[in-house]
């Protein structure tokens, strides 16, 4: 019988989501801050 | 997969026009890194609909899908990379190597911390644990906390040179680990499966679910090279900001 075990397939996906979606928020806050800093020179 | 900073290098020592930074022409994010985006996806659209469900392990199985990518990407090109581009810095001495090194061990980092999460997750339904202290699980958590320690030196150390040079060392006693990483499951008795794709014999998946891997494969590995190609071009913004204000 297949187990119903759902939850943990969507409960890793969506960590998978947040860590790679957090990262790349991360590079997107890294470009503007260094953009920034250009502009004020 | 072009490397080129957005501002033009003029020599193999990284040195370029200190004008392009100055324009503050930073543009992190191009075409590629959104098509790599929508492949990812397309791969989770095909993973949640139309890829078969395992008869034995339930949904839980197709957090495959995500954590053998990541841990393939992570180990064989991020951290491959990383040790490449460290060993060829230490010959070479070219900055552009070095901030390549980081960028990948970066990246390579985000893509390990995707697996030690996915995998105890999946381990919890197969194995009835989150965690074991077994070879491989061991050993990739232990190559993460140094390639932690490798970001963290980047940080500690102000000297452009003598950063990149502790920090390229560490990086090659690092790689050490991968090739334990992968033969771990052979050399030791582990509760982590032996690979079920890339073996001397057939694939142990159904054809749906191989194709489901391969497109999951190759959509994380574009993801890798979108990701590689934004860091490493801010890392390139950044030095030539520093070098200007005089802060390098």
């Amino acid at each position: 019988m297949t187990p119903e075990n759902a939850s943990y397939f969507h409960a890793a996906y969506i960590a998978a989501a947040v860590i790679y979606g957090g990262y790349i928020a991360i590079l997107w806050a890294r470009a503007r801050a260094l953009r920034e800093r250009a502009s004020r020179r | 997969m072009s490397l080129a900073p957005a501002v033009q290098v003029s020599s193999n020592t990284g040195r370029t026009d200190r004008t392009g930074a100055a324009a503050g022409r930073i543009a992190a994010f191009d075409w590629f890194f959104y098509v790599a985006v929508a492949a990812v996806a397309a791969t989770v659209v095909r993973v949640i609909w139309f890829t078969p469900i395992e008869a034995r392990q339930g949904p839980a199985q197709k957090i495959f899908y995500v954590h053998a990518p990541s841990a393939f990407v992570a180990l064989y090109l991020a951290f491959a990379l990383m040790a490449l581009a460290s060993a060829l810095y230490l010959w070479l001495h070219d900055e552009r190597l070095d901030r390549l090194a980081e960028s990948s061990a970066e990246v390579g980092l985000v893509f390990t911390t995707a697996v030690l999460v996915t995998g105890p997750i999946w381990g919890k339904t197969v194995w009835g644990t989150f965690w074991t202290w077994d070879a491989r699980l061991t050993a990739t958590l232990f190559l993460w906390f140094l390639i932690v320690g490798y970001l963290v030196l980047r940080g500690a150390v102000d000297d452009h040179a003598m950063r990149a040079r502790y920090s390229a060392v560490l990086a090659l006693l690092s790689a050490v680990l991968i090739p334990f990483i992968h033969l771990s499951v052979y050399m030791f008795r582990t509760l982590h499966p032996r690979p079920i794709v890339f073996k001397p014999s057939e694939p142990s998946l159904s054809p749906e679910m191989l194709r489901t891997f391969l497109l999951a494969l190759g959509s994380m590995t574009l993801l890798f090279v979108a990701l590689l190609r934004v860091r490493y071009r801010l890392a390139t913004e950044r030095y030539w900001i520093d070098e200007v204000e005089g802060t390098a």
